[in-house]
């Protein structure tokens, strides 16, 4: 090593008289100052820095030599890290942002390059969404953190921290999707009448029928117009249905050369309008442009608040125009120009005299159907295409009249290039290809229904027709929801409830340990760490209980993220009231009699009696003489318990994609929406942890928390994190329960039924397996109802004597789970 | 023993209450009453039930007698009870007891809302006996000609207990209420509200797109009374946003996101 050192030593010497120094040469720098650190590092550096550069370029490859050798002057360790770590996350870095990527890590190696570890792998997606400004300041005050904790500055970092999203929010002026796409879902909702959702567009607005898509911010004008663009735009994109753009029947519109042509497997009608153009994408461009002018005309008339709307914001939404040369395209651009009423654009007499027919049509759009403006498009296509074909030198001219113009040459190499049209700065577009395999088959039915309707003589309109299929589908899901009822009825009824009196087995009394003295790391997700309890646990091998084993400690969950809460609520809504409805279904109907009211039911006869005895001998009397018989209540506390260990992050064996945790968590908001509907206490808790010292407990709601936002913010953090000692929490679940004033407690266990917990001592296999079991079966000994749920079908053989007299299931869809707990719920709680 | 009843005067429809008939349900309910047919009226609320019916109460000359059910309606508090007043004990009747004496109409508004088994008690007068056995009593009233049973419900709400049963439903003829269309109840608003046609016009288009929520985040859409009740808002010169917000988004919702949506739909129009 020290020859190498040497030898590069005077290759530097011999340098820095070289007046030109050739560009390899330039990393011997940060290579003799590797050398010095730390080795490791230096081979990291060599091993990539040829990489970076053939891959990337010379400058990129110099600044990573830089930024290495800068932390290297740090800390030696760290350097190795960095330089495995940059070429790792290099890749999801946009060619464009690689120059920002280097240029902010070169700062921070700079000033702070114990942060670098964390910023390296955080900034890609930083660079994409923040403009230069901007993420030298949101990432000076994350790294800034960094001296407060490594943790704090990752969770700000990664933009999970509710400081880092106050953060965000202050560098930006205009309004985020993200705190007003449920309003305008809501709004898109009631201008047509369907069930569209909107989603962001990553920075465009357009519709596929289904959603609304839209950009994730408009900062246009930084005060409340920027909402009034969001508006506007939602308004189009909710109009493409409520005014019946993708309602297009072709039906309806002469077919060229005699035939459409044929329907494609989920191809919506529109699709297959727009390949019958020679031209598809001028075709597309004249209906896109007459079409949103229809719709905006619709708007106008229909919405006063719009129309206002579009005098403040709409010149500002078109943007700056440009001034095509080319014919075809400056034609499209003066039409353009004429229908959103700004400044005109001359043309040539030929050109004038294409558009004049479209700008007749312009004139009324707002009496007309999306059907007119097809069949206007497709009548006065032609002439533009003739300009277009004209403006290509050696090209043959247009050819002669019918219908055969209209499908044109289909060859690619002779069909002349689409004119660039450039669409409006903020406009919404029409994008029927978006839609996705699901919404084409919904809608491939819904059609289907309503051509069925049509042949027996009854007129269906589109909107009615996908109605009729969305109620179709909802009582195809009750049905299977009731057989799984029925499944989870016979599994019940061979396993009953428990009973019986109480045995002994009470908890192990708590050693309570200052939170301080808790050896979890610290973690973003936790608000607040709580007491410590000390439980036993249940060694197979002695048959015998191991005392003051395991330390459980109690964390509550941070607020601040709602997303996913969200989106599960909205995308789950009819889910979630109908297992509502079911739930309220479950309200006692029994009676209780009271006595002793001053209204009521009935006269109670003893105390009238007495009353009047008493009255004549003492004078006294009373007027609470009656009896009422109220409903009962019921009494019942619920807990549910969620594995959060790092396995659940596998995704589930038949949904493929989809993570158990996140399966978890869905059924969980589910089913406590409809708890919270019908109020009964419930509690929501999950575990992780690492070794018997270190059994985390997170608390998301406590029995006393109401369901409300900050209850579901904080299910929404629950994340999967390390190992899972079931037992334990188990234990710590049924002591809390057992805090309740309850007559019947429910415990439901969500887990991927794989106790394991590997931190210095053995939790797995067979000792962790008949750990769980003694816990609920303890559990069930005190009162408590444990039922376990495993969500992966391909859950392992033992759980049957795992879970075996317990009573447990196994499910591979989340909607189902709701169902097999309201079951579970119906036998148990009353 | 003293049995009091309440005077029938209490129960007249004195002046013509406002309907506005959307189709055919006031010749519909006039056979009902001529034949001794009971009347289900379904339909969400606040879309004119209660003004229809005493609007033919008024127009058949029969008292009404209105009874709001809810979850703890007892059968003793339809058919009477025995009150104490001094040393005497003494029995009132209840009001579907009333009605049956008096040959009025008696309408029970939400009837879903009362308990099944209290239900019970209205069987013997739906069908063709039109007895009211009273236990307690020890009578059974028959009922005169003129008298008839009306009740409400919403199957809005869709929920399993608030379902009605079979054998209550099918003592029943149904009329079926809708919110009236859009050129109907802007007349409504219009008259009731003291209000000009262009902002009736408005409060309906309201309406409509609010309904449009109804099923999808919203429970149940906006009823006419409350486009009434937002029109005399209007009338008396209140600012259209902050009428709108207190007629509807007040009323309807709680979710801060629906609210919102709510007054963006009302500066649709205003």
């Amino acid at each position: 090593m020290s020859r190498l050192f040497d030898a590069l030593r005077r290759a530097r010497g011999r340098l820095a008289e070289d007046a030109e120094v050739p560009p390899w040469a330039r990393d011997l720098a940060p290579a003799l100052h590797l050398l010095r650190t730390d080795t490791a590092a230096l081979r990291a550096w060599l091993r990539y820095r040829a990489a970076i550069r053939d891959g990337i370029g010379e400058a990129e490859a110099e600044a990573y030599g830089r930024i290495v050798a800068a932390v290297a002057r740090h800390d030696g360790e760290l350097a190795r890290i960095v330089a495995v770590t940059i070429p790792d996350h290099i890749a999801r870095v946009p060619a464009t942002r690689r120059g920002v990527y280097f240029a902010q890590l070169e700062a921070v190696a700079a000033a702070r390059p114990e942060a670098l570890g964390v910023l390296a792998r955080t900034l890609p997606e930083l660079v994409q969404t923040l403009d230069d400004e901007r993420l030298a300041r949101f990432v000076q005050q994350g790294v800034a953190l960094h001296a407060e904790s490594h943790q704090k500055a990752e969770s700000f970092l990664k933009r999970e921290s509710v400081a880092a999203h106050s953060a965000e929010s202050a560098l930006h002026a205009g309004v985020a999707l993200a705190d007003v796409s449920r309003t305008l879902t809501l709004y898109a909702r009631a201008h047509c009448g369907e069930d569209v959702q909107v989603r962001p567009g990553k920075g465009r607005a357009f519709s596929d029928g289904h959603h609304v898509y839209l950009p994730e911010r408009v900062e246009r004008f930084g005060d409340d117009r920027d909402f009034a663009v969001y508006r506007v735009l939602t308004a189009l994109g909710a109009g493409y249905l409520e005014f019946g753009t993708f309602d297009l029947d072709l039906s309806q519109l002469p077919p060229p050369d005699g035939a459409w042509p044929d329907a494609r497997e989920g191809e919506s009608e529109l699709e297959r309008w727009f390949r019958s153009f020679a031209n598809k994408s001028l075709a597309r461009e004249l209906f896109q442009l007459l079409e949103d002018a229809r719709i905006e005309a619709r708007l106008r008339v229909e919405y006063p608040g719009i129309a206002r709307d579009l005098g403040v914001v709409g010149a500002a939404m078109r943007g700056a125009r440009p001034e095509p040369k080319a014919a075809a395209a400056r034609a499209v651009e003066a039409l353009a120009r004429e229908v959103w009423g700004l400044e005109r654009l001359s043309v040539e007499p030929e050109a004038d005299a294409a558009l004049a027919p479209l700008r007749a049509v312009a004139a009324h759009l707002d009496t007309l159907g999306v059907a007119d403006v097809a069949r206007a498009v497709q009548a006065h296509y032609p002439a533009i295409e003739a300009l277009m074909l004209r403006a290509k030198p050696g090209e043959s001219p247009p050819r002669s009249q019918g219908s055969e113009r209209l499908r044109g040459p289909r060859d690619p190499g002779a069909s002349p290039e689409p004119p660039q049209f450039q669409p409006p700065e903020l406009g919404a577009r029409i994008d029927p290809e978006a839609a996705g395999s699901e919404e084409r088959r919904a809608e491939a039915e819904a059609r289907r229904m309503q051509q069925e309707a049509q042949a027996r003589g009854e007129s269906l309109s589109m909107a009615e027709a996908r109605e009729r299929r969305r109620d179709a589908e909802r009582r195809r899901q009750e049905l299977v929801d009731a057989t799984a009822f029925a499944q989870m009825e016979a599994m019940l009824d061979r396993h009953p409830p428990p009973g019986g009196a109480l045995v002994d087995a009470a908890p192990e009394a708590p050693g309570s340990r200052s939170a301080s003295a808790s050896g979890l790391p610290q973690d973003p997700d936790v608000a607040a760490t709580g007491r410590n309890y000390v439980y036993r646990e249940w060694d197979a091998s002695i048959d015998d209980y191991k005392p003051r084993w395991v330390v459980v400690r109690e964390a509550r969950l941070r607020e601040g993220d709602r997303s996913f809460v969200d989106e599960v609520m909205e995308r789950e809504r009819h889910h979630i009231d109908r297992l509502r409805r079911t739930f309220e279904a479950l309200r006692p109907q029994g009676r209780a009699v009271v006595r002793g009211l001053p209204d009521g039911d009935e006269l109670d006869i003893d105390r009238v009696v007495r009353n009047v005895v008493e009255g004549r001998a003492t004078g006294e009397r009373t007027d609470r003489l009656y009896t009422r018989s109220l409903p009962e209540r019921r009494d019942v506390a619920v807990a549910f318990l969620l594995d959060m260990s790092s396995s659940t992050n596998e995704a589930t064996a038949a949904g493929g994609k989809r993570r158990v945790i996140d399966v978890e968590k869905e059924a969980l908001i589910v089913v406590a929406e409809a708890l919270a509907a019908i109020g009964d206490p419930f509690a929501i808790y999950g575990f992780s942890g690492y070794g018997r010292e270190h059994v985390a407990f997170y608390v998301a709601k406590e029995f006393r928390d109401g369901w409300d936002d900050r209850a579901r913010e904080r299910v929404g953090r629950i994340s999967f994190k390390m190992e899972n000692r079931d037992g334990a929490a188990i234990r710590h679940a049924t002591r809390k329960l057992m805090a309740e004033p309850a007559r019947s407690r429910i415990l439901f266990l969500l887990s991927d039924g794989k106790p394991l917990d590997c931190g210095c001592d053995h939790y797995y296999d067979r000792y962790a397996q008949e750990d769980t079991r003694v816990a609920l079966r303890e559990a069930r000994k005190v009162g408590v109802h444990p039922f376990c749920v495993t969500v992966d079908p391909t859950g392992p053989a033992y759980l049957k004597k795992m879970y075996g007299d317990i009573g447990y299931c196994v499910i591979d869809r989340v909607d189902l789970l709701p169902a097999r707990i309201v079951n579970v719920y119906k036998r148990l709680a009353l | 023993m003293r049995q009091l009843t309440p005077s029938v005067d209490d129960y007249r429809i004195p002046r013509e209450p406002f309907y506005r008939g959307v189709a055919d349900e006031i010749t519909l309910f006039e056979h009902a009453w001529t034949a001794n047919l009971p009347v289900l009226r379904k339909g969400p609320t606040g879309c004119g039930t209660t003004r229809f019916v005493s609007h033919m109460a008024w127009r058949l000359g029969r008292p009404l007698v209105t009874v709001a059910c809810h979850e703890d309606l007892s059968a003793s508090d339809l058919l009477g009870r025995y009150l104490l007043t001094g040393d005497e004990t003494v029995w009132v009747d209840g009001p579907l007891t009333t009605a049956v004496r008096h040959g009025a109409i008696v309408y029970l508004d939400e009837v879903v809302e009362a308990r099944k088994d209290t239900l019970v008690v209205i069987h013997p007068l739906t069908d063709d006996r039109r007895v009211l056995p009273i236990d307690r009593l020890a009578t059974v009233l028959s009922a005169p000609a003129e008298f008839m049973m009306v009740v409400s419900y919403n199957p809005g709400y869709q929920s399993v207990i608030k379902e009605l049963k079979p054998s209550t439903r099918q003592r029943f003829v149904s009329l079926d209420f809708r919110y009236p269309p859009a050129d109907v109840e802007r007349e409504i608003v219009q008259r009731e509200a003291g209000l000009d046609l262009d902002r009736a016009g408005r409060l309906v288009k309201i309406g409509e797109k609010i309904r449009n929520l109804t099923d999808r985040g919203l429970e149940e859409g906006v009823s006419t009374r409350l486009l009434v009740y937002c029109g005399k808002l209007l009338a008396q010169g209140v600012e259209p946003r902050s009428a709108c917000r207190a007629a509807f988004t007040r009323t309807l919702t709680d979710d801060r996101d629906l609210g919102r949506t709510i007054d963006e739909i009302v500066a649709d129009y205003f």
